[in-house]
């Protein structure tokens, strides 16, 4: 042992000394918190370099994703994975080659945050810093969860605020959206429905009164109404058949209104789960259905069976702790045990009884056809093999419902992998007749890839693959958009 | 009626008392205007307290209105017995005659407070938004968002 190597050591006792050895054997080895890790600029037009395959001549378009991209400064840090700064990312598809770009959206959260060189704006598990100025919920707005195309705009989503515009072509942010004067910085969900025929129908939360929202595909304002709740659950998510809309509320029950947010709701399982299904076309037409508690975060589009039987895959959790404190601990590059969410498929019978399954598959981010929202549809895609001893997936699944089958893509434990958009064949209407479209982080390249598969066959791999020439921080959610 | 009766006199006699009290005294005028509207449309209603208590209970000592369409708004407040005020006055775009809020209760008309006072969750407190009005001119300018 030479003398740097003592010295080094002595270092590292110094520093092993102030934390715990947890803290320091995952600061030491947790490669994963690359799809954690800061941004500092917005990455420029640029190629991506193709890894092995053939994009289909006829798969051309754009997938837009969002997802946090900022979460240090020296001044404070981010407290929770869901309070970084929302970064959209444009990757284009076209005559057999990818390109990308990306770019934060300029939001005030960020503008006060970069002048205080400090997370000072509170969020779902972050305290408000010194000199926070909170004048309505966009100033804490982080555009950072998902997008949805309506009338031209790409719009970057949160959940407690306005839907931020941005310009698709340049990605350049045009402000925050109201739709209606006096509608002024209501919640809009990062996860609106989006019906076969363009519609969209998404709602927004404030305890027990929620806003229901029904766009028109352009994003023009078709009716707005405030309904009440049985009780004031955290909605991250909501669900609807052609017909009707279903708000699941969990029993994580909003107290009161304090910041870090999350720590005004608390975990009640003995009021078990309430599904509340609403008639769209008469919002004062409810029905309410029992189920025993669990925790969620997202729904699989839902569909209605001829004799009205309402059923809808979801990724559940036992309880809210693992989801709240993990969010926190990955920043840090810590792990906490909890049992990653699997699926659950959820049935509302025409008799008003409701049934939970929960399944043994690991399971998040659920998608399925566009085209077939609300209808009886008999494919879901989700991420899948969240590993015991990291957070995050590496795997690819697409369930049958009909065969009660999964194919499963597993990337390994060298990639964090993204959510993954379903892309229809042009001139196809056969659901899942087309391609699924995603990201992963390669751990070893150290580099953001775009991987195709073909839909039907997704355990065979990805049909084409390309490497970006950086590694961008783990998305939330995207659309593809058909050129 | 009775009580209507005493609560009309009580009302005179208040004044009555409030101008001889303040007879001897130099009344100050405050002049308060409204750069930079981002609309011309409609009046800025404006309630000018003089004390936390007003201030929390929303009830004010002097109310005034600005036309919207003046370059800058304002308006002006006359004989205030000096001493510690705070302003809030919103824009009625709408000429409703009420701060359009959202549904969930926000402001959606552009509203402001004196020394540009900060909300933050919340109105900001009488301290914040207080300043001096002496015997004479006082001039606060708001700036409305």
């Amino acid at each position: 042992m030479n003398r740097r190597d003592i010295l080094r050591g002595a270092a590292l006792l110094g520093g092993a000394s102030l934390l715990t050895p947890e803290t320091v054997w995952a600061a030491a080895t947790a490669d994963w918190t690359l799809g954690l890790a800061d941004v500092e600029a917005d990455i420029a037009p640029t190629s991506l370099t193709r890894l092995h395959g053939r994009a289909p001549a006829e798969l051309t378009g754009t997938l837009f994703r969002n997802g946090p991209a900022k979460f240090r400064r020296p001044g404070g840090s981010v407290g929770h994975w869901f309070d970084g700064d929302g970064m959209v990312r444009k990757f284009q598809i076209a005559d057999g080659q990818a390109r990308m770009s990306a770019r934060f959206v300029d939001t005030v959260k960020r503008r006060h945050d970069t002048a205080a060189n400090a997370v000072i704006t509170p969020g779902f598990g972050t305290a408000a810093g010194p000199g926070a100025v909170i004048t309505g919920p966009d100033d804490a707005n982080a555009a950072n969860t998902s997008v949805l195309m309506a009338g031209g705009e790409l719009w970057a989503l949160w959940e407690g605020g306005s839907p931020t515009a941005l310009d698709p072509a340049t990605l350049e942010t045009r402000g925050v959206k109201t739709l209606r004067p006096d509608l002024k910085g209501m919640p809009f969900l990062a996860h609106p429905r989006v019906q076969p025929d363009g519609t969209i129908w998404n709602i927004g939360l404030g305890g027990k009164q929620a806003v229901v929202w029904k766009l028109a595909p352009d994003g023009a304002l078709l009716k707005v109404e405030m309904i009440k709740l049985p009780r004031g659950s955290y909605m991250h998510d909501f669900t609807a058949t052609a017909r009707h809309l279903v708000l699941v509320l969990q029993p994580w029950i909003q107290e009161r209104f304090v910041m870090p947010f999350a720590t005004s709701m608390q975990w009640k399982p003995e009021l078990g789960t309430q599904v509340l299904v609403l008639d769209k076309d008469d919002l004062s037409k409810q029905r309410i259905f029992e189920l025993p508690p669990f925790f969620f975060f997202h729904l699989g589009d839902a569909w209605e069976e001829a004799d009205g039987t309402i059923r809808f895959d979801a990724c559940v959790d036992k309880d809210a702790s693992g989801t709240a404190a993990n969010g926190g601990a990955i920043l840090r590059g810590e792990r906490l045990r909890a049992a990653p969410p699997r699926r659950a498929l959820i049935t509302l019978g025409a008799d008003g009884k409701g049934v939970f399954a929960e399944e043994a598959i690991t399971a998040e981010f659920p998608r399925s056809d566009p085209r077939f929202a609300g209808q009886v549809r008999r494919y879901s895609v989700h991420v899948t093999n969240e590993r015991p001893d990291r957070p995050l997936f590496q795997g690819v699944a697409v369930r049958d419902w009909k065969r009660e089958t999964d194919q499963v893509f597993d990337f390994g434990p060298r990639h964090l992998v993204e959510e993954t958009v379903f892309v229809p064949r042009p001139g196809s209407s056969e659901e899942l007749d087309g391609w699924l479209v995603g990201t992963t982080v390669n751990l070893d390249a150290k580099a953001t890839e775009l991987h195709v598969f073909d839909a039907r066959h997704v355990q065979q791999g990805p049909i084409a693959a390309w490497r970006a020439p950086v590694a961008l921080p783990v998305t939330f959610h995207g659309v593809f958009v058909q050129a | 009626m009775t009580s209507i009766r005493a609560f009309g006199l009580a009302l005179i006699a208040t004044a009555a008392i409030a101008s001889t009290a303040h007879a001897q005294d130099a009344l100050g005028d405050l002049t308060l205007t409204f750069p930079a509207l981002a609309s011309n449309q409609g009046k800025v209603m404006i309630a000018v307290y003089d004390s936390a208590q007003g201030w929390s209970s929303g009830k004010p000592a002097r109310v005034a209105i600005a036309s919207a369409a003046d370059t800058p708004a304002a308006a002006k407040v006359v004989s205030l017995p000096p001493g510690t005020y705070a302003v809030r006055a919103f824009q009625d775009v709408d000429g409703d005659g009420k701060m359009g809020t959202n549904p969930f209760g926000l402001p959606v008309e552009p509203y402001g407070f004196s020394r540009d006072a900060q909300p933050n969750m919340g109105p900001p407190t009488f301290d914040a938004a207080a300043f001096e009005v002496k015997a004479g001119a006082n001039t606060q300018a708001i700036h409305l968002k």
